[in-house]
């Protein structure tokens, strides 16, 4: 395991962003009341040759409550099999993934998903409306106080009026505001995004990006979002991890990034973090 | 009016006759009508003939007794084939240990013709309504179960992980995702039983009926009626074409929103 190594810059553009290697025992948040926290998370997969392949090797890493964090890393390199994990769906070879300091080790409500694929996650016989309660529905909220619920949040993320679709009328980027709203209409207080926003057009993209920082900050939800696009994880995350490819996947760099919201390409602070973070693309011995 | 206009409006009428399927009725009659007068009507009788006898039975109230008689054995066997044959197939899909016993089983039976079990049938359940239901029964639970186990097999992983990390319990999970998943496979399944079922009453009420269009078909021939098998051949025809357009209706309207597809037997 690499050396805990934290650089921080002190002047301008740089003061927007500290820098740290992972991981990080010695930096300011003591580790003890993070709200999800994994620790040597591995995973190994059976390969064609019968020898497990593994995946992720040994993931360390903190989230705190009302966080923004970004996985950022090279497409194969497992960031979606570490999302499964702390999703509950996947269960890691070694290591443990704890909630409020208890073992993850199914599915539950305070961690709701927002899928890369909408299509194969919204219920497509069901309206807007009826996708939207589906979560309270299930938890056995009355019907009149889940539909309630349901409207409420279908007017957050700007669905008002399409409440009575179904989901092959929408657009892609409104199939997306369909799983964030009935995420919050769920109360989950994790959102777990899974590249939510690859498959839409770039502008639709911007528009969700953008509101999917003002969502964060007007509910305080607890955010852990996983991007292989490196402007889109300046563009939206607070805390940016950046893994290493596959094999043995590892966090290799965590940045802190105090940028304010909205936020530019053009700003300075932007481009010298996407320079830097670039380098670690660019030269595969950096990863 | 231009003649270019009637041209037009002529096309237009052509298209609706021929997308009705009248065109191709019209041609079927012409045929039948210009083939039958070259044999004796005991032999080969025209549409006028059958028609005429049709007429015969239809006043009398036999051939509307033995439709419906008819009509209620295939219905009943269907709607309980159908009753067994889906939680069965969901079953089937969900319970890979169930899949793996059950699979070689369902690939042998599925080569034999529910009619085969007729005689075995009546040994057992007597000669009774009993026989011919459990036999109806039979032909429909099979395409069933195989059309909803192939639906649970294609459920999206995403729906059921999606369903999951909402908080769904895993039973209400078979009941609010797998079974709205599988309605239009279980549709494809109920309309290609209702197939199977007409296939299997006509055979039963011919070996073993006092009552029913199979029983008309088959015994007509001993007062040389051939009339009257023409006329029966034809109800069965329009039991099942009236039987498959109401189900298809159904599915259109009530089943909308589980996408049930409304195709034909060329699937447009």
């Amino acid at each position: 395991m690499p050396r805990t190594n934290v650089v921080s810059i002190p002047l301008a553009p740089h003061a927007f962003v500290r820098e740290q290697r992972a991981p990080h025992e010695d930096l300011a948040a003591p580790r003890t009341n993070a709200l999800i926290r994994a620790s040597g998370v591995e995973m190994r997969f059976p390969s064609a040759k019968g020898e497990a392949a593994r995946i992720l090797a040994g993931i360390e890493l903190d989230i705190h409550d009302g966080e923004f964090h970004v996985l950022l890393g090279p497409s194969g390199c497992g960031k979606s099999t570490l999302l499964n994990i702390i999703a509950g769906l996947t269960r890691p070879t070694a290591g443990t993934v704890t909630m409020h300091g208890k073992t993850i080790h199914k599915p539950g409500r305070d961690r709701g998903v927002v899928f890369q694929h909408a299509e194969a996650a919204i219920f497509p016989w069901l309206t807007v409306l009826e996708n939207v309660e589906f979560g309270p529905r299930m938890a056995g909220v009355a019907k009149r106080e889940r539909r309630e619920r349901a409207r409420k949040y279908i007017e957050r993320v700007g669905l008002s009026g399409h409440e009575g679709k179904f989901p092959h009328e929408l657009s892609g980027g409104m199939k997306q505001r369909t799983q964030i709203a009935r995420l919050l209409a769920n109360d989950s207080s994790v959102l777990i995004m899974d590249e939510p926003f690859g498959a839409l057009d770039a502008h639709t993209r911007r528009v969700m990006q953008n509101e999917l920082t003002r969502l964060w900050r007007e509910t305080g939800k607890t955010v852990l979002f996983v991007t292989h696009d490196i402007q889109e994880a300046i563009l939206i995350g607070q805390h940016i991890h950046i893994m290493s490819k596959a094999p043995d996947t590892r966090i290799c760099q965590r940045y802190d990034v105090a940028l304010p919201w909205p936020r530019t390409e053009t700003h300075p602070g932007f481009v010298d973090l996407l320079a830097r973070i670039q380098r670690h693309f660019d030269f595969g011995s950096e990863l | 009016m231009s003649t270019h206009q009637i041209m037009q409006g002529v096309r237009h009428a052509g298209g609706v006759l021929l997308r009705t399927g009248v065109v191709t009725w019209l041609i079927f009659l012409a045929i039948w009508a210009s083939i039958a007068p070259f044999y004796p009507p005991a032999f080969f009788p025209g549409p006028l003939e059958t028609l005429a006898g049709g007429k015969e039975i239809l006043l009398d109230g036999t051939l509307v007794r033995f439709s419906l008689i008819s009509l209620e054995r295939v219905l009943t066997g269907w709607l309980l084939g159908i009753l067994i044959g889906a939680p069965l197939g969901i079953l089937i899909g969900r319970v890979r240990l169930l899949r793996q016993l059950i699979e070689p089983f369902v690939d042998f039976f599925r080569f034999i013709p529910a009619i085969a079990f007729l005689t075995l049938f009546i040994m057992w359940f007597g000669v009774g309504e009993q026989s011919k239901i459990i036999l109806i029964m039979y032909a429909t639970c099979f395409v069933v179960i195989i059309n909803t186990a192939a639906g649970v097999l294609s459920i999206p992983p995403g729906r059921v992980s999606a369903a999951r990390t909402l908080g769904a319990s895993e039973w209400r999970i078979v009941w609010h995702v797998i079974v709205p998943e599988c309605v239009p496979y279980v549709f494809t399944g109920v309309r290609l039983g209702l197939g199977s079922a007409f296939t299997a009453i006509v055979a039963a009420e011919m070996l073993a009926a006092r009552e029913g269009v199979g029983y008309l078909v088959f015994t007509s021939r001993l007062y040389f009626r051939t009339d009257w098998i023409l006329v029966g051949i034809v109800t069965l025809g329009l039991l099942g074409y009236c039987s498959d357009r109401a189900l298809r209706g159904f599915g259109k309207v009530v089943l909308k929103r589980y996408r049930v597809a409304d195709a034909g037997e060329f699937g447009k």
